[in-house]
C-alpha cells in the first residue's frame, strides 16, 4: 500500500425507494441552482414491471462516475477538467471556457452549465467534505443507506467488502471510461 | 439579381441581424438566448462554425492546388480565393466566439495549461497556425513574391488538411453516431464541396461586376463542385446504409433521426434535395452562357448548412441516459435553434460578403488576375 486512495461509491439499487433526499442534499450542500437543467445527481425511474397487484419498479441513483479513464478529462482543451490526487474528477472554474466538449463526451450526462458559476459544473464527490473526514452529502442523507462511499485501496473499507461479497456492474463499460461507481 | 450592389444591400441587412444577435446574447446571456440544453449542448453555432471553417478550408485547398500544381484555372484567381478563405475563417471565429462563454480564456489557458490529448486543443492550435500561414501567403502574393507564397501555400495546405481532418476526429471521439474512421475524409470532401460552391458564386460576381474574363476558372469550379457532390453522395449513402442496417443502437438511432425522425425534412429536403440532387441537376444543364451554376452553388451551400446542422444535432438527439428514453414520446430529444442562434449565422454570412467587398477594394484587387 502506498497510501494513495481510490475513492469509489457502491450503490445498492434494491434499497432505493426514490425519496430523492440525495438530490436535495446535494443541491443544498453545493449551492446548485433550482433548475430542471442543473443537478449533480439524480434518480432514474425504471419501467413498471408486472401487472397489478404484482408490480415492481427499479430506481437507479446516478451522478458523475469519477472515471479513472475519464473522457471529459481527455477532451478538455485547457485542462480545466482534471483528476485530483484522490481520483476525484473536478472542474477548475477559472480555466473553464464553457466549450461544453466535456458535456458531449461524458457518457453519463453528468455535467451541466451552472447559472451560479457560469461554467460547466458537476459532482465532486463532495471533495470539501471528504477532506474534512466527512461523507458526501448524498451518502450521509440517504435514509435507506443505498449509497456507500469509501476507499477501494483499503481492503477493510465498506466499499471493498461490498464489492467482494456481491455481484456488481458499472454503467457503460464498453466506453472504456473505467467508472468508479459500482451498482449491486 | 446577382449584382454586387444587390448582394451588398442584402449583406448589410444580414450583418444588422447578426449585430442584433450579439446584443441579444450579451444582454440576456447565453442561457437565455440560446435554446441549448444539458442534453443538447452543441447547436446552431457549432454547425455554423464547421460550415464557415469548411468553406475556408475548401477555398484554401483550391487556391493552393492551383499554386502548387500550376493549374491556371485555379491559380489565376488564387489571391482572391485566399482572401475569401481568410475572411470566412474570421466569420467562423466570430460564430464560435459568440458560442463560447470565455473565448479569451481559451487563448490564455491553451498556452499556459494545454491538454495535448484534446482534439479541441489541436483544433485551436492548428487553426491559429493556419490563419498565420494564410495571412502570410496573401501578404507575399500581394508583394508579388510568388515563390515564397507558393511554399507557404504548400505548408498551409498541409496544416489545413490536418486541421480539418482533426475537426472530424473532434466529433468522432465524442458520440457513437459521430464515430468512424471515415469522418476525417468526409470533412475534407465537404470542405472541397463548400469551397467550390463559394468559388463559383464569387467568381461569377467578379466576372460580371469587375468585367474580368474568368470563364475557364468558373468552368473548373463547376466541375469540381459536381465531382465533390458526387463523392459526398456516395459517402452519405454508405454512411446511412451502414448505420441503419447493421450498427449499434446509438448509431442506428442517430441515423434514424435523419432518415425518419425529427430531422427527416432537414435531411431529405435540405441535405439530399437542395444539397445534392438539385445542384447536380442544375450543373448538368449549366454552361458558360447561363447562370445555372450560381443557382446550383447557392442551393448546394444551403444544403451543406443542413448537412452540418444534421450532423451536429443528430449525434446528440439520442439520449445518453435511459431515463430520457422513458420520458420521451418518440425516443428523441428535441432542439429548435433560437432567433439569436440563427441570426449569428446570418450575420456571419453578411460579414463575409461585406468584408470581401471592401477588402477587394482596399487591396486594389478588383481587376487583378494573378
Amino acid at each position: 500500500m502506498n497510501g494513495k486512495k481510490r475513492y469509489a461509491m457502491v450503490i445498492d439499487t434494491h434499497k432505493c425507494f426514490d425519496c430523492k433526499a440525495c438530490t436535495i442534499a446535494c443541491k443544498m450542500e453545493n449551492g446548485v441552482a433550482d433548475s430542471d437543467q442543473e443537478y449533480r445527481n439524480w434518480v432514474d425511474t425504471g419501467e413498471i414491471i408486472g401487472v397489478f397487484p404484482n408490480v415492481s419498479q427499479k430506481f437507479t441513483p446516478g451522478q458523475c462516475n469519477h472515471c479513472t479513464n475519464a473522457p471529459c478529462v481527455k477532451v478538455c482543451p485547457t485542462t480545466a477538467t482534471y483528476r485530483d490526487e484522490n481520483g476525484f474528477v473536478r472542474v477548475d472554474y477559472e480555466k473553464c471556457i464553457v466549450c461544453k466538449y466535456c458535456m458531449i463526451a461524458c457518457p453519463y450526462d453528468a455535467r451541466f452549465v451552472s447559472s451560479t458559476t457560469h461554467t460547466v459544473d458537476k459532482c465532486t464527490f463532495c471533495a470539501h467534505r471528504v477532506g474534512r473526514g466527512e461523507l458526501p452529502a448524498c451518502v450521509e442523507t440517504c435514509p435507506s443507506k443505498t449509497r456507500t462511499f469509501g476507499d477501494l485501496n483499503d481492503p477493510k473499507s465498506e466499499v471493498s467488502k461490498l464489492l467482494r461479497e456481491n455481484e456488481y456492474k458499472v454503467l457503460k463499460p464498453e466506453t472504456g471510461a473505467e467508472p468508479n461507481i459500482f451498482y449491486i | 439579381m446577382f449584382t454586387k450592389k444587390n448582394m451588398l444591400y442584402i449583406s448589410f441587412f444580414f450583418a444588422f441581424i447578426g449585430i442584433l444577435a450579439v446584443i441579444d446574447t450579451l444582454y440576456f446571456g447565453r442561457e437565455e438566448s440560446f435554446n441549448l440544453t444539458r442534453q443538447i449542448p452543441w447547436g446552431m453555432h457549432i454547425a455554423g462554425y464547421v460550415f464557415f471553417v469548411a468553406i475556408s478550408t475548401g477555398l484554401c485547398l483550391i487556391a493552393s492546388i492551383g499554386h502548387v500544381f500550376h493549374l491556371k484555372e485555379f491559380e489565376q484567381m488564387s489571391k482572391h480565393l485566399i482572401l475569401l478563405s481568410i475572411i470566412t475563417l474570421f466569420a467562423a471565429f466570430f460564430v464560435i466566439g459568440i458560442e463560447l462563454e470565455y473565448p479569451t480564456r481559451l487563448i490564455i489557458y491553451a498556452i499556459i495549461s494545454p491538454n495535448l490529448q484534446s482534439p479541441m486543443w489541436w483544433m485551436g492550435t492548428l487553426y491559429s497556425l493556419y490563419t498565420v500561414l494564410l495571412v502570410a501567403e496573401f501578404y507575399f502574393l500581394q508583394q508579388k513574391k510568388f515563390k515564397l507564397a507558393g511554399i507557404l501555400g504548400l505548408i498551409g495546405v498541409a496544416a489545413d488538411i490536418i486541421a480539418h481532418a482533426n475537426l472530424g476526429a473532434l466529433f468522432s471521439v465524442a458520440r457513437p453516431f459521430w464515430s468512424g474512421a471515415f469522418l476525417p475524409p468526409y470533412f475534407i470532401v465537404l470542405a472541397i464541396q463548400s469551397g467550390a460552391a463559394v468559388m463559383v458564386i464569387f467568381l461569377t460576381l467578379i466576372q460580371t461586376h469587375n468585367k474580368l474574363q474568368l470563364t475557364s476558372s468558373i468552368r473548373a469550379g463547376r466541375r469540381l463542385l459536381a465531382i465533390a457532390i458526387g463523392v459526398m453522395f456516395l459517402f452519405q449513402a454508405s454512411r446511412m446504409m451502414s448505420s441503419a442496417i447493421m450498427s449499434a443502437p446509438d448509431v442506428y438511432n442517430g441515423a434514424m433521426t435523419m432518415l425518419a425522425g425529427p430531422l427527416k425534412w432537414h435531411f431529405w429536403i435540405g441535405e439530399v434535395f437542395l444539397g445534392m440532387l438539385l445542384p447536380l441537376g442544375l450543373l448538368s444543364k449549366s454552361s458558360d452562357e447561363n447562370n445555372l451554376a450560381v443557382y446550383a452553388s447557392c442551393s448546394a451551400i444551403f444544403g451543406m448548412f443542413f448537412m452540418r446542422f444534421n450532423h451536429v444535432i443528430a449525434g446528440q438527439m439520442v439520449p445518453v441516459r435511459d431515463y430520457y428514453k422513458l420520458e420521451l414520446v418518440d425516443n428523441f430529444l428535441q432542439y429548435t435553434p433560437s432567433f439569436s442562434e440563427i441570426a449569428t449565422i446570418v450575420g456571419g454570412l453578411g460579414f463575409t460578403f461585406i468584408a470581401y467587398y471592401y477588402a477587394e477594394k482596399y487591396f486594389k484587387m478588383e481587376r487583378e488576375i494573378s
